[in-house]
């Protein structure tokens, strides 16, 4: 039987079995494979203070509610693992992280490539902001300053990436 | 020729669905004395799930692994649990939805996939999980899960006992510069501050979901663990202006901050020594 024929037979089998063969038969993984690239630890290395802080995007902390409090009285320790530290170089280092770099971003689909990418988490923002699960209201939209801070700021992230301007990916 | 092709054949078929999903529990992997102690979600995770984890990710997710990609695993079986507690994008605090540990794989991660079998274990797993930190009222449904609000858990640590002895009910008498007490404006629950000059309904409704922000808040760990802090740091803005009447903000002379910093002291023992209710926030009542 030949190798490739071989081969299908073998791939074959193992799909009924709803089983990914493996890698080869001493288990490890394919050492010729190029590593998964996880988009939002890229995404974190590319984000950067100076970018940060150019795009306001500390104001976040102050950004109020319609309980008059303001997004730091109840996020500034992470609360929901949305940090929104008074201190604004505190929160952009929190927000590079694994655990909080959700906050403002999410995996999403390049519409015209299909290929995945990361963009700011606009449903999230205006859902937290329209009241979902009893969160206090918050102004959201294009217009919104907060907002425009957060679009800047991935855009800038963005054009760092796409020249390479990044720190290794976190996480 | 042909014995050698077979006997490849049978080599390659045995050796390349080594990924066959067998629900067998291994008993010498769980170190003895530590059965009786696991929660049923632990020794499903154990007896389900860990088998799965260690044949399709412990290669590349394992602490001895080369790479930047998350060491979600640990080092060793034993400690896979412990280790996966510690990712809540691979949990998904316990949302199957949004668990990586079934989103990846369903997405396409390096060729690996689940048998609907293996699926199905991770999943009832999850929502053990999500049941047992959910608010225990034992009807199945997971109202609200204190893996994902810290919150719910300390609501159901407050007891009015602590909330006598802290002196809580005082905050409803708080004076304020221009407009009198707290309860001038929040005796009905205004901006989510709920100020009743009655200390049991105050404290009744800071247990809701909806009133517990007004004196607590969460702290996320370096190791993504959550504490309920006292939301001192609220208390004291707002009470410096920030179109709210100014009051005294003191946390160490000022009365009503010194039974706040107490109050969360003593419910905070009640957590620690395990003398809470069950985590959930009060169901609201009927109307």
């Amino acid at each position: 039987m030949r190798p490739a024929i071989l081969l299908s037979v073998l791939l074959l089998g193992c799909s009924d079995l709803g089983v990914a063969p493996t890698a080869s038969v001493d288990d490890t993984p394919d050492a010729d494979a190029a590593p998964p690239v996880d988009l939002l630890a890229q995404w974190a290395g590319c984000m950067s203070l100076d970018r940060w802080e150019a795009a306001r995007m500390g104001a976040w902390a102050s950004k109020p509610s319609s309980l008059g409090t303001i997004c730091s009285d109840c996020h500034g320790d992470g609360l929901a693992f949305f940090n929104a530290s008074p201190s604004s170089a505190e929160m952009f280092a929190s927000n590079r992280t694994e655990r909080f770099v959700t906050g403002f971003f999410m995996l999403t689909t390049d519409e015209e490539t299909g290929e995945p990418d990361i963009a700011p988490a606009w449903a999230k923002l205006s859902a937290k902001g329209e009241g979902q699960n009893n969160h206090p209201l918050f102004a959201v939209g294009p217009g919104e300053r907060y907002f425009q801070s957060l679009e800047a700021f991935a855009r800038s992230t963005r054009d760092a990436r796409d020249r390479g301007d990044c720190d290794p990916p976190l996480h | 020729m042909q014995k050698r092709s077979d006997l490849a054949l049978a080599t390659l078929l045995v050796a390349g669905c080594t990924g066959t999903y067998q629900r067998t529990s291994d008993p010498d992997r769980i170190p003895d004395g530590d059965d009786d102690q696991m929660t049923a979600a632990h020794r499903a995770f154990e007896e389900d799930v860990s088998p799965i984890l260690a044949e399709k990710c412990a290669t590349c997710h394992g602490a001895s692994a080369s790479g930047a990609q998350p060491k979600f695993l640990g080092d060793g079986e034993s400690s896979y649990y412990d280790q996966i507690l510690l990712y809540p994008s691979v949990t998904g605090d316990f949302d199957p939805g949004l668990a990586g540990v079934l989103t990846k794989i369903a997405s396409g991660h390096y060729g690996v996939t689940y048998t609907a079998a293996q699926r199905d274990a991770i999943q009832d797993w999850l929502a053990a999980e999500a049941l047992e930190r959910g608010d225990d009222d034992g009807d199945g449904e997971v109202d609200q899960p204190a893996s994902v609000n810290p919150l719910a858990e300390w609501a159901g640590c407050m007891t009015f006992e602590d909330w006598v002895t802290a002196g809580m009910g005082q905050w409803a008498n708080k004076e304020t510069e221009e407009d009198g007490p707290c309860s001038t404006c929040h005796a009905d629950g205004l901006a989510r501050f709920f100020a009743s000059g009655e200390s049991s309904e105050m404290f009744a409704m800071h247990r809701y979901e909806l009133y517990i922000i007004g004196f607590f808040t969460v702290k996320v760990e370096a190791d993504g663990s959550q504490t309920v802090v006292p939301a001192l740091g609220k208390l004291r803005r707002m009470g410096s202006g920030n179109f709210h009447p100014n009051y005294a903000t003191d946390e160490e002379a000022d009365p009503d901050f010194a039974g706040l910093v107490e109050f969360h002291q003593l419910t905070m023992s009640r957590k620690t020594s395990g003398q809470c209710g069950p985590a959930g926030f009060p169901a609201a009542p009927e109307i």
